[in-house]
C-alpha cells in the first residue's frame, strides 16, 4: 500500500497540474497548450495507476502494457491534432 | 456418458441433422433459381425458399442446442435429467411446429418478417416448447453439481426464450419494427447464442484435452464478459440507417468492432487447452471440429463481421452481397460447427459404438469447409463488386446483378460441394464405423 | 498487491492486478472502448475543424476543470478507503468510501449543471457530429461514475479488502478516463 503522504502528495501534484493546464489553455490555443494539457493528462493518468492503485510496485508487464497504451493514445490524439490539418488540407 | 437419460439428447441430434439436409437441400435449389431464374419458378418462388433455408437453419441450430444441453446438462450436473418424458415430447412438438411451418409457407401462409415469418400460434408454440426445456433443464440443474459450465448455458438458454419474446411485437412503425426485430436476430447470434457457444465449447475441451476444469472456466468467464460488454451495445451496427438516431453510427462502430475479441479468445482458448492439456482423445474428430469452430468462427463473425461493421464501410455494403458472405460463413463456423463438434463427440459414446466413421467425419470436415469458405469468397468478391457498381457509380441493381453472374455460378458450385460434405458428415454419423477403422483408430474408453 | 493477489491464482496475467479479475476485464475493455472515441473525435475534429471550434467555445473549461479535481481527490479518498481496510480499519474505510462517493455526486451535479446548461441553450446530443461525440462520451463516462457509485456502495457495506481493491480499480479506473477526456474534450483547440 502506499502510505498516506505518498498519496497526499501524487494527489496535490495532480491538483496543481490540472490547474496549470486549465491556465493554458485559458490563455492560449493551438499547439504548445494543446500538447502540455495532453502532457498533463498523460501524467495524471500514470500517477492515477502508479499511485492510487499502487500499480508501481505491481508487475512489469503490466506497467509496459499500460505506459504504452496510454502514451499510444496521447500520441494518436495529439499526432492528429497537430498534423492532421496538413494532411487534410484541400 | 454416465446417464441414462443423457440419451434423449439422440432424438435431437437425429432431428437437426436431417434439417441440416434439408437446410443445404434448399440452399443449393435458391443458388440455382439464382442463376437459372425460371427454375422452380412455379412451384418454388425464390421468397418460399429462402424462407425453408433459414428457418431450417435456425430450427436445426436450436434443436441442437436442445440436444447438446440435454447431453451435457445430466453429465455436468451429475445427475439424471429432469423428466425424460417431458424431453421427448418436447422433441416431438418441436418438430411438429417446424414441419407445420414448412408446410404452410408451401402454402404461402406465412408473416413475412424476415427470419421471423412463422404465423403466431407457431410462435406461441415456440414459446411453450421453449418453457417445456427450461424447466426440464433448469431442474436437473437444480438438484444437482452447479459448474460454471451449466451456470453460462442455462444463462444463455434462458436469454435465447427472452429474447424470442421480442419476436412477438411487431409495431407498424417500421422503425420500432426493425430495431426490436434486431434484439431477436442480432441478440441472439452475438450474445446469448455465443454463451451457449462458449459453454460448450469449454465443456468440450474439458472432455477432450483433460485440462483443469478451474482453468477452463476461468477462460469461460473471461469469453463471456468480453461477449456481453461488446455485443450488447454492438447492436448499433444495425441502427445505421433505419432512421434510429445518428449517434447510434457511433455506438454501433465502436462497440461491434470489438466483438472480434471474444471470438480471439476463443480461438486463443481452445488451442491453449489443445497445447496444454497433452491427453490425447480417441475422438480426434470431435477435437477438429471444435477447433475448427473457435477458428471458423473468429473469421466469419470475427474477421468478416469487422470488414462491413464500421459505419462508413457499412454505408456502402448494407445488404449487398458482402452481407451474405458475412451471414453463411458467421453461421457456419460458430453455430454449425459448434454443433457438429458435440453431435461428433456425443453420438458415438451416446451409441456405444467404438469404431465409428472417424475418418469419414474428418473429410465431411474438410469437405464442407472448403465448399463454404469457396462460397464465402465468391459471395465476398460478388459482393464487393456489386457495391462499387450500384453504391459507388450508381448503377441500376438489375444492371449490377447481370455483372455477378460468374460468381453466383461459382457459388453454386460450391454449395454443391457443401451438399457433399454434409450427406458424408450425417452418413458418419448415422452409420455404423466398419471394423477395419476400429484398428486404425487405437480404441481409448471414451470420456 | 501480489501478497494477497495470490488467493486467486489461475488467472494468469490477470493475477497481478488487483482485486478481482473480472473487474480488470471490464476495465480494459472500457479503457479500449474509450480509447477508440478519443481516436474517433481528434480524426472528427480535423474533418470538421470550424464546427469543433465552435462547440468547444460553447464548453464550461472551468467547470471541467473543477470537475477533474472533484473526481481526484474522489480518487485519493478511495485510495486511503483501500489502506484502511488493509489496515483491518472498517470504520475509517467506510468513512472514506463515503467521501469518495460523495465527491462523485458532486461531479455528478457539475456535469448535470453543463448538461442543463447546454439544454436551455437548444444543444442536444443531435446538434452536430462535435455534441454528439460530446455527449457520448461525457454521458459514458458520467454513467461509469453512476455505476461507480453503485459499487462504492457495495463496498461500504461488505468492505472486504478484496471488495475495496475491486471498488477501487474501478473508480480510478473512472478518474482515469476523465483526466484524458477532459484536455481532449475541453482543452486541445
Ligand atoms: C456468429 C456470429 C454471427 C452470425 C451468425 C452473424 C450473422 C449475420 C447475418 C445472418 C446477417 C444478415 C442479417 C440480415 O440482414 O438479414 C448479419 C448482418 C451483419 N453482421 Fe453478423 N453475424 C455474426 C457476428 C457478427 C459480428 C461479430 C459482427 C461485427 C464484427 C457482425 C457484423 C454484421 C453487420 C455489420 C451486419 C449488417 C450487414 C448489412 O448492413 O447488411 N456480425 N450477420
Ligand atoms: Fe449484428
Amino acid at each position: 500500500m502506499p502510505s498516506r503522504t505518498t498519496l497526499l502528495r501524487a494527489w496535490g501534484l495532480m491538483m496543481g497540474l490540472t490547474a496549470l493546464s486549465i491556465w493554458a489553455a485559458v490563455s492560449d490555443e493551438g499547439p504548445a497548450p494543446a500538447t502540455a494539457a495532453m502532457a498533463a493528462g498523460l501524467f495524471k493518468g500514470l500517477l492515477i495507476l502508479w499511485v492510487y492503485l499502487n500499480l508501481g510496485r505491481g508487475n512489469p508487464g503490466w506497467k509496459a502494457v499500460f505506459i504504452v497504451f496510454l502514451a499510444t493514445i496521447a500520441v494518436l490524439v495529439l499526432g492528429i491534432f497537430l498534423l492532421g490539418p496538413l494532411v487534410a488540407k484541400p | 456418458m454416465k446417464y441414462q437419460s443423457q440419451r434423449v439428447a439422440l432424438y435431437y441430434f437425429a432431428g437437426a441433422l436431417g434439417l441440416f439436409v434439408a437446410q443445404i437441400l434448399f440452399g443449393v435449389i435458391m443458388g440455382t433459381i439464382v442463376v437459372v431464374p425460371n427454375f422452380l419458378s412455379e412451384l418454388l418462388p425464390f421468397n418460399i425458399a429462402r424462407m425453408i433455408h433459414t428457418n431450417a437453419l435456425i430450427v436445426w441450430l436450436l434443436m441442437g442446442f436442445f440436444g447438446c444441453a440435454y447431453y451435457l446438462i445430466p453429465e455436468e450436473s451429475e445427475t439424471e435429467l429432469y423428466s425424460p418424458k417431458l424431453a421427448i415430447l418436447q422433441f416431438w412438438l418441436f418438430l411438429f411446429g417446424a414441419a407445420a411451418a414448412v408446410v404452410g409457407y408451401l402454402f404461402r401462409i406465412h408473416e413475412g418478417r424476415e427470419f421471423l415469418e412463422q404465423p403466431l400460434w407457431i410462435k406461441l408454440a415456440i414459446v411453450v416448447v421453449a418453457l417445456m426445456f427450461l424447466f426440464n433443464v433448469s431442474m436437473t440443474v437444480l438438484k444437482g453439481r452447479k459448474t460454471a459450465i451449466t451456470n453460462v448455458l442455462l444463462l444463455g438458454l434462458w436469454g435465447i426464450a427472452v429474447f424470442f419474446l421480442f419476436s412477438l411485437y411487431n409495431p407498424s412503425n417500421l422503425i420500432l419494427d426493425k430495431m426490436f426485430w434486431w434484439w431477436v436476430v442480432h441478440l441472439w447470434v452475438e450474445g446469448v447464442w455465443e454463451l451457449v457457444m462458449a459453454s460448450v465449447l469449454a465443456f468440450l475441451m474439458i472432455k477432450l484435452t483433460g485440462v483443469d476444469r478451474e482453468v477452463v472456466e476461468k477462460w469461460l468467464y473471461i469469453i463471456i464478459s468480453l461477449t456481453l460488454f461488446t455485443g450488447i451495445l454492438g447492436t448499433g451496427h444495425h441502427y445505421y440507417w433505419i432512421g434510429t438516431p445518428a449517434y447510434w453510427q457511433w455506438i454501433g462502430s465502436i462497440f461491434s468492432a470489438l466483438e472480434v475479441v471474444p471470438f480471439f479468445a476463443m480461438v486463443i482458448f481452445t488451442f491453449m487447452m489443445v497445447w496444454k492439456g497433452g491427453r490425447s482423445h480417441a475422438n480426434k474428430a470431435a477435437l477438429l471440429w471444435s477447433l475448427g469452430c473457435s477458428t471458423f468462427a473468429f473469421f466469419g463473425a470475427g474477421v468478416w463481421g469487422f470488414l462491413h461493421t464500421l459505419a462508413p464501410i457499412n454505408y456502402v455494403t448494407h445488404g449487398t452481397q458482402v452481407t451474405a458472405a458475412h451471414g453463411h460463413l458467421a453461421f457456419y463456423g460458430a453455430y454449425v460447427m459448434l454443433n457438429i463438434a458435440m453431435f461428433t463427440y456425443a453420438m458415438p459414446n451416446l451409441l456405444k459404438r467404438e469404431p465409428y466413421n472417424q475418418v469419414l467425419n474428418m473429410w465431411g470436415f474438410w469437405i464442407t469447409s472448403s465448399g463454404v469458405t469457396f462460397m464465402t469468397f465468391a459471395l465476398t468478391f460478388a459482393g464487393v463488386v456489386q457495391a462499387h457498381l450500384q453504391r459507388v457509380m450508381g448503377m441500376g441493381f438489375m444492371d449490377v446483378q447481370d455483372q455477378l453472374g460468374l460468381f453466383y455460378w461459382m457459388r453454386l458450385g460450391a454449395g454443391v460441394v457443401t451438399l457433399l460434405g454434409v450427406i458424408l458428415i450425417v452418413w458418419s454419423l448415422a452409420v455404423p464405423g466398419s471394423a477395419r477403422q476400429a484398428g486404425r483408430v487405437a480404441a481409448q474408453p471414451a470420456e | 498487491m501480489t501478497d494477497h493477489s495470490e488467493a486467486h491464482g489461475g488467472w494468469g496475467a490477470l493475477d497481478h492486478l488487483p482485486g478481482n479479475p473480472l473487474m480488470w476485464v471490464l476495465i480494459l475493455s472500457e479503457l479500449v472502448v474509450f480509447g477508440a472515441f478519443f481516436v474517433a473525435f481528434s480524426v472528427s475534429r480535423v474533418l470538421h475543424p470550424a464546427m469543433f471550434l465552435a462547440g468547444q467555445a460553447k464548453l464550461d473549461r472551468l467547470a471541467g476543470g473543477v470537475n477533474t479535481m472533484l473526481l481526484l481527490t474522489s480518487g485519493l479518498a478511495a485510495a486511503l478507503a483501500v489502506s484502511a481496510c488493509a489496515a483491518g480499519d472498517t470504520r475509517r474505510c467506510r468513512r472514506w468510501l463515503a467521501g469518495a462517493g460523495l465527491l462523485g455526486v458532486g461531479f455528478l451535479g457539475v456535469k448535470l449543471a453543463e448538461y442543463a446548461g447546454k439544454a436551455s441553450q437548444g444543444i442536444g446530443i443531435d446538434t452536430d457530429t462535435f455534441f454528439t461525440l460530446f455527449y457520448l462520451m461525457t454521458g459514458f463516462h458520467a454513467a461509469h461514475v453512476i455505476l461507480g457509485l453503485v459499487i462504492l456502495a457495495v463496498v461500504a457495506w461488505k468492505p472486504s479488502l478484496e471488495n475495496a481493491e475491486t471498488g477501487a480499480a474501478f473508480w480510478h479506473m473512472v478518474d482515469l478516463i476523465w483526466v484524458l477526456l477532459y484536455p481532449i474534450v475541453y482543452l486541445i483547440r
